[in-house]
């Protein structure tokens, strides 16, 4: 019986090798989310696709009231849709899960722990010995450059640094694919810019797949391989537009500065249509 | 954990060392003054001594108690009392509180009884302590439990609702046993706005549980007083007062004092 069970094992496992590795990290199938209250109905996502393969960066940009912000939490998992379905590799998600963390806009570190136990938090709810948890742990800190303040409690930090831990909290736990929802939006713009050089080379250097939601067009331009632009009422995805500039990029270069322009003259008047993808912009 | 850059700690530390200890002078300057003003009406003999004893009498009845070792017995039966009908409290009003925090319908049922039943003072449950536990150590502490538990409830279900959604949702992502995000996140989380609710919860349980003692047999600080005023002694009655008052400052300084500090240093709020 035993040599049996152990005979059969590895074949199974070899069945999902068979699959395409090219199967997207995320999709997003046919997603509708309305919200009722007393006064109003709003569709906020209709009929909504998106795939985002491994080891991209996908920005999704637009007005507030767009559903970006709705999307990403169906994404994470947070509200659950009312048509479609999301998959990550393939499978259906049920619910939150650590394979899609997010970085969110702010307070959600917890202030009862100091970054250290902030950043090994998900780790030890994982199982992961508390050895192996501390050098993990130093890894992130390191990347996101806080060692120094390993022991600080959450109140001492500044913004910037703030969403340094979670950055690293977030990619301690190794996701499939990091969720962004405007993690700079309420920082001040020095500090945004250094966060935005630092996301880039923390991207470079991870290969992490990294869908972020925000408003600002040039920080979506700045940063993704692909920006999703979303217009509201109802919330759906009105065109993307793949950015093929080399990384690191600067906020200043007029590649950046120039396509942004068109694209939030794009969002302002429905009429004019930014130059697309395999066109002026694709180097 | 040494945190403040040395140069910084180095400049308050001289500053403190050098600073003359107002808060303290004063503290002690009014209750010297209170002390005296208490020598000069008993002086004044306004009430004859039995019935207006001066501090003398008080210290010579307080000595007398410790010296016989009635009141090391009495402070150890009424402690132990409050400690296990405190802790039970925390327990029962901890789980009631998270309970109605998290879950509307039981926030709807359980909820509109342990509001109404704070309306309750703890000594009326006394009666039925004593029919359904008899005279004895159970229906004492039942009272004592029935005095805090609705505040404890009350003030965890606050601190429940206290913690920032986005808190929780964060901690969700990261999977773990409802358990684990109770142990990790739920509790620690409602301590800001809890700790007064805890101390809240202790006063009513001393209260209680003295109220509970006077009219109670065996030895103990309440009953103590009783003695007190059964052999008409004034001193011995206002001597077990100031222990019981010196009892419940002591528990807010060393227990709820710390707590306190606690959140304050976490949380980077303001010292009140």
């Amino acid at each position: 019986m035993t040599i049996e069970a152990s005979q059969l094992a590895p074949a199974r496992e070899d069945r999902p090798a068979s699959e395409p590795a090219t199967l997207p990290v995320l999709q997003v199938r046919g997603v509708s989310k309305r919200f009722n209250t007393k006064r109003s109905d709003t569709l906020a996502l209709s009929n909504i696709n998106l795939d985002v393969a491994e080891g991209e960066f996908v920005c999704v940009v637009g007005p507030s009231g767009c559903g970006k912000s709705t999307l990403l939490n169906v994404v994470a998992g947070f509200e659950l849709p009312d048509e479609g379905e999301v998959l990550t590799s393939g499978t259906p998600i049920r619910g939150a899960g650590s394979d899609r963390v997010v970085v969110f806009q702010e307070a959600a570190l917890f202030p009862w722990m100091n970054v250290r136990a902030n950043i090994e938090f998900g780790l030890k709810l994982a199982g992961v010995p508390k050895q192996e948890r501390r050098d993990r742990a130093n890894e992130y800190l390191k990347l996101v450059g806080l060692q120094p303040f390993d022991r600080a409690f959450v109140h001492e930090l500044s913004g910037g640094m703030k969403q340094r831990v979670q950055i690293a909290r977030s990619l301690a736990v190794d996701p499939k694919i990091l969720l962004m929802d405007e993690p700079f939006a309420a920082l001040d713009a020095q500090t945004r810019d250094v966060l935005q050089e630092e996301l880039q080379s923390i991207w470079q250097r991870t290969g992490k797949t990294i869908l972020f939601i925000t408003h600002n067009v040039r920080e979506a331009v700045l940063l993704a391989d692909r920006v999703i632009v979303m217009s509201p009422s109802p919330g759906r995805i009105k065109r993307e537009i793949r950015i093929s500039l080399d990384h690191p990029r600067s906020p200043d270069s007029h590649a950046v500065v120039d396509l942004s322009a068109d694209i939030r003259e794009e969002l302002r008047n429905p009429d004019h249509l930014a130059v697309g993808p395999g066109e002026r912009w694709t180097i | 954990m040494s945190r403040a850059p040395g140069a910084l700690a180095a400049t308050i530390g001289e500053t403190r060392s050098l600073k003359v200890p107002w808060k303290a002078l004063r503290i002690a300057a009014f209750y010297l003054g209170l002390l005296s003003a208490w020598q000069l009406i008993y002086l004044a003999e306004f009430w004859p001594p039995y019935v207006f004893p001066g501090p003398r009498d008080v210290y010579e009845a307080l000595r007398y108690n410790i010296e016989n070792g009635d009141l090391w017995e009495a402070g150890k039966v009424t402690l132990r009392r409050m400690a296990i009908g405190y802790s039970l409290s925390i327990v029962i009003g901890l789980a009631i509180g998270v309970a109605m925090g998290s879950l509307k319908w039981v926030d709807e049922t359980l909820g509109s009884l342990v509001l109404g039943l704070q309306s309750l003072p703890s000594v009326t449950w006394f009666p039925l302590a004593l029919l359904w536990f008899g005279l004895n150590e159970r229906a004492i502490i039942f009272v004592v439990l029935m005095g805090s538990v609705n505040s404890v409830a009350i003030s965890s279900r606050t601190g429940v609702l206290g913690i920032p959604p986005l808190q929780l949702r964060a901690a969700r992502m990261f999977g773990g046993r409802w358990w684990e995000q109770t142990l990790y996140v739920v509790l620690p989380g409602m301590l800001p706005s809890m700790v007064q609710g805890l101390k809240l919860g202790w006063s009513f349980a001393w209260r209680s549980l003295l109220a509970a003692e006077l009219l109670f047999v065996s030895i103990s600080l309440g009953h103590l007083l009783q003695v007190g005023r059964d052999l008409n002694d004034v001193s011995q009655v206002v001597a077990i007062m100031l222990v019981i008052v010196a009892v419940g400052i002591a528990v807010d300084r060393l227990v709820f004092g710390r707590l306190e500090g606690w959140v304050n240093e976490r949380w980077g709020l303001r010292q009140p």
